[in-house]
């Protein structure tokens, strides 16, 4: 169990200024206090709503946003305090594919183009580098024809798969996917996530998986991490946690999307009430507290602490023990 | 493959073709002035004065029995002249100060974003004046200090546009590859500004001739006997009942010359535009 | 069975575009009685969005209702005029929308926009404020009196999804179109909106038309379920039988595309190609390209659709034909 990547600690905050010349200054912890590793090989989940910091997260790993404190470990290379030269040769090691495909390409150069521009900047010849791409084009099952075209000419699975050509023509170890089929349709999103699998399993790339959609996560994900209001509530193998979820919010989390089943209809539901409060003014004590219901006094004044629960299922919830979770899953 | 479709978009382009025949013949006119023009722009015939447009005079004569149509043609060169410094300096520092202010942002963006502002509110005439009053008039000098106070429009709309391309994920990808920030801004950014930085700088061409044409009438810009349209302009004012044409074709060539350039403006963002 | 509230038969709706004109929607037919929920299922470009802007008659430009009936209690709504059309809009029939970040004005307070909204009914100022704050009160939106004095902006999506849906129901509609009503939302909110629903339609005894791409949605909420596909209604039924007995191939392999476990448990089935661009139609069945059971007929003649019982279609060379009933 190698860690490849290993976050200790990181807060992420952003200032916003307002008032009068921007004097008034206000913090918004996207990322707060979170430690967590991949592991080499697998393909590893965050899942969280908007505001959770899962996003955050994703651009911290290749330093897109520097951290506030706190390390970020990438095959033992410091990437926080990693120099350019040390940097640029990390990044070539990471790949990175976002969630809107129509804009995650150049819209002014050709798909080609766009997929050979990483082996261009890691000095491959051209020749060669035009071979690659067209092998790495056929590896995604991107038509050779499609690779002359611009990105508006393409279909939205076509941009994505683009995308995911573009994140592997380095034949890079570890992929970032921020939700890379949350745009797509139901046809074309399995077609991609059978992609993903395929090519993981070919070149044993480790994957960290970022998405809002559970059933997607569930059938991708070996370990997933729930993320609030950008502190980590609670990590666990895929199996534990639909099995027996330890805090209340991944529990609400799990249940909130219905079933493609309508015999499912009469199943127990747990449904948060309220919405997610603004990241700028968080609540004090467990940051769930008012949206839960088994909430009590010390919720709300005392931060439930991250605790290892056996076999390294993670929770932080002043209510495990008294509550038991793990019913119709 | 993708340069032979840019010249297949740009022949199958009505207005770039439209555009662009407008330009090339002002263009050449303004080479071959001395060849083309039937009389020197300067050659006066006190005589021959307000001759209308006809045989003769192809355009009729002004006060001094100059022959216009030769004066027109000899001012294209000045109007060219104009157009071509005054796009030159609106470009370059337009586009870099809001390339610059917009992709770094912060400390860097405060400081240009204010110069901006101030040159935005200097008058252009104002600046004019106090560089003619110190150097001595000039059409040269004008056209420097029109330019200089006329990149701040440019500048702003690409500030907006390098600001919500920064962001866009094809950039963070470019970001997480390695590329350096200059690639970034000349590969990615400058390339999805360059529609909105082409159309507004041929909307303002005609204005720029025009304003130096205001400066010229002040007597700070081009001075008599020069061929500049805006002065042949100016002069056939005082004339207008009795010589209409004095003013007439000066303004013609120069609304000539501006749709030429518009239309060619246009044309060029359409095929530069893969999406089109 | 509860009386018909609207029957839409052979709906044709086409935009004329600068490359000729486009079909969006081919001869869609449906209904929804008294009370019942009706999900329209499909994936981008497939019309069900443009079907539902029909029934309010609010496509846009340049798409144009070119044939069909749309009956709403007894009326063909297509034969009115403009002004009797405005009489069905929000009152009889209301429409959600997609994204509550801007469907609501931002420059006016939220329960201003919902008393507007009962105003129309010539209500006097003062009772269609109290109406407006009970109805946010029935769409549970926490502390309904501050809330109204609140501008959009000031609520977080979830909230603006329900006092648009206050705004929405502030009149009594009999049908409720709800086009994509969570898609917008976080997940937990999505639960939330979806259980409001549900309870509304108990409460007030509407007929519901919900637009989705989310079976999970269809699942949870409809009563009956219309798969569209390329402009056309390929598969309608109850929806426990169309989820447990799918008939056309489009409809069974979209279920079948769905994660429902972990990887290691089944592979997911995915459609080869993608959706089909309206202006481009493969002659024969649309889905044909992408099917992998597909006949000889299939590329040649389109299918017609077939009602296998009432309430229950399908338009597909497979059902109907030979190799059907041999199976």
């Amino acid at each position: 169990m190698e860690a490849l990547v290993e976050l200790e600690r990181v807060k992420k905050h952003f200032v916003i200024r307002d008032g009068i010349l921007g004097r008034r200054r206000r913090f918004v912890h996207a990322v707060d206090d979170v430690s967590l590793s991949i592991v080499r090989g697998e393909t590893f989940g965050i899942v969280g709503e908007s505001g959770s910091g899962k996003t955050t997260i994703a651009r911290i790993i290749p330093r897109l946003v520097n951290v506030t404190s706190g390390s970020v470990k990438f095959s033992g290379i410091d990437i926080c305090r990693a120099s350019g030269r040390e940097l640029m040769l990390a990044r070539r090691r990471m790949g990175i594919v976002f969630q809107d495909p129509a804009s995650s390409l150049n819209p002014r150069v050709t798909v080609a183009a766009s997929i050979q521009r990483p082996l261009q900047l890691a000095g491959l010849p051209a020749k060669e580098a035009r071979d690659r791409v067209r092998e790495v084009a056929e590896l995604v099952n991107l038509g050779t024809e499609v690779l002359d075209k611009f990105p508006h000419e393409l279909s939205g699975g076509q941009q994505q798969r683009a995308s995911i050509a573009r994140a592997i023509v380095l034949r890079p170890e570890f992929v970032i996917l921020d939700e890379p089929t949350s745009a797509l349709d139901v046809s074309v999103q399995a077609q991609v996530l059978n992609l993903l699998l395929d090519l993981q399993q070919r070149f044993s790339l480790t994957y960290l998986f970022i998405s809002h959609n559970l059933p997607v996560v569930r059938y991708l994900c070996d370990r997933i991490a729930v993320m609030y209001l950008g502190k980590l509530v609670e990590l666990a193998s895929t199996g534990v946690l639909y099995r027996e979820p330890l805090h209340p919010y991944s529990l609400a989390l799990l249940m909130a999307a219905p079933p493609p089943d309508p015999k499912m209809r009469n199943r127990r539901r747990f449904i948060l009430t309220g919405d997610p409060p603004s990241l700028t003014n968080p609540p004090q004590g467990c940051r769930l507290h008012p949206r839960c219901q088994f909430a009590v006094e010390r919720c709300r004044v005392e931060e439930p602490e991250l605790r290892d629960y056996g076999s390294g299922h993670l929770a932080a919830c002043h209510r495990i023990g008294d509550l038991d979770l793990g019913f119709a899953m | 493959m993708s340069r032979k479709r840019t010249y297949l978009k740009a022949a199958k382009n009505g207005m770039f073709i439209t555009g662009t025949v407008l330009f090339l013949t002002v263009l050449l006119v303004a080479v071959f002035a001395d060849r083309i023009a039937p009389h020197k722009y300067d050659e006066m015939n006190i005589e021959k004065a307000f001759i209308p447009p006809g045989r003769a005079y192809l355009f009729g004569t002004d006060e001094f029995g100059r022959c216009l149509f030769s004066r027109i043609i000899y001012g294209s060169r000045i109007a060219l002249k104009i157009g071509l410094m005054v796009v030159a300096i609106q470009i370059s520092v337009g586009v870099s100060v809001g390339l610059l202010a917009g992709y770094f942002g912060g400390k860097l963006d405060m400081i240009l974003s204010f110069i901006t502002d101030l040159t935005w509110a200097m008058p252009p005439v104002v600046l004019s004046l106090a560089i003619v009053t110190v150097l001595g008039p000039s059409l040269e000098r004008v056209v420097v200090s029109t330019a200089l106070v006329s990149w701040p429009g440019c500048a702003r709309m690409v500030r907006s546009k390098t600001q919500s391309i920064k962001n866009m994920p094809f950039v963070e990808a470019a970001r997480a590859l390695g590329e350096s920030d200059l690639s970034i801004i000349v590969r990615y950014i400058l390339p999805n500004t360059l529609g909105i930085v082409i159309v507004l700088t041929t909307l303002q061409l005609p204005g720029a001739i025009l304003s130096t044409t205001g400066l010229s009438f002040l007597g700070l810009g081009s001075q008599p006997p020069s061929p500049d349209w805006g002065l042949i302009l100016s002069e056939g004012v005082n004339y207008v009942s009795k010589a209409p044409w004095i003013s007439i074709f000066p303004g013609l060539a120069l609304i000539y010359t501006a749709v030429g350039f518009n239309l060619m403006g246009e044309g060029l963002r359409d095929i530069l535009d893969p999406r089109t | 069975m509860a009386a018909k509230l609207l029957e839409v038969s052979g709906l044709e709706v086409q935009f004329d575009t600068s490359s000729g004109p486009v079909r969006a929607v081919r001869g869609v037919s449906f209904d929804i009685a008294e009370g019942e929920v009706l999900a329209l299922v499909g994936e981008s470009g497939c019309g069900k969005s443009t079907t539902a802007l029909s029934i309010l008659r609010l496509v846009p430009r340049p798409g144009e209702i070119t044939g069909g009936r749309i009956v709403f209690d007894g009326v063909n709504l297509l034969d009115l005029d403009e002004c009797s059309m405005t009489q069905y809009r929000g009152k009889q029939i209301s429409m959600i929308f997609q994204n509550p970040l801007v469907a609501l004005n931002p420059v006016y307070r939220s329960g201003f926009q919902v008393q507007e909204a009962v105003m129309l009914d010539k209500v006097p100022p003062d009772r269609a404020w109290r109406a407006a704050l009970n109805v946010l009160k029935q769409v549970r939106l926490p502390d309904p009196e501050d809330r109204a004095r609140s501008y959009p902006h000031e609520l977080s999506g979830g909230m603006r999804q329900r006092v648009m849906i206050g705004m929405m129901i502030s009149r009594f509609p009999r049908l409720l179109i709800a086009d994509e009503p969570t898609t917008a939302l976080d997940v937990t909110i999505q639960a939330q909106i979806l259980d409001l629903l549900d309870d509304l339609r108990h409460e007030k005894r509407m007929s519901l038309l919900i637009i989705t791409h989310d079976l999970g949605v269809v699942a949870d909420i409809a009563d009956r379920v219309g798969v569209m596909y390329a402009g056309a209604l390929v598969e309608t039924g109850d929806v426990t039988e169309v989820f447990e007995k799918p008939l056309h191939p489009y409809t069974q392999l979209l279920l079948k595309a769905l994660p429902r476990g972990p990887k290691n448990e089944l592979r997911l089935e995915s459609i080869p190609g993608g959706v089909p661009n309206l202006s481009n139609l493969p002659p024969g069945c649309p889905f044909h390209p992408r099917c992998q059971r597909r006949l000889d007929i299939c590329s040649k003649v389109e299918p017609e659709t077939l009602e296998i019982h009432p309430g229950r279609t399908v338009r597909c060379h497979l059902v109907g034909g030979e190799s059907f009933w041999k199976r």
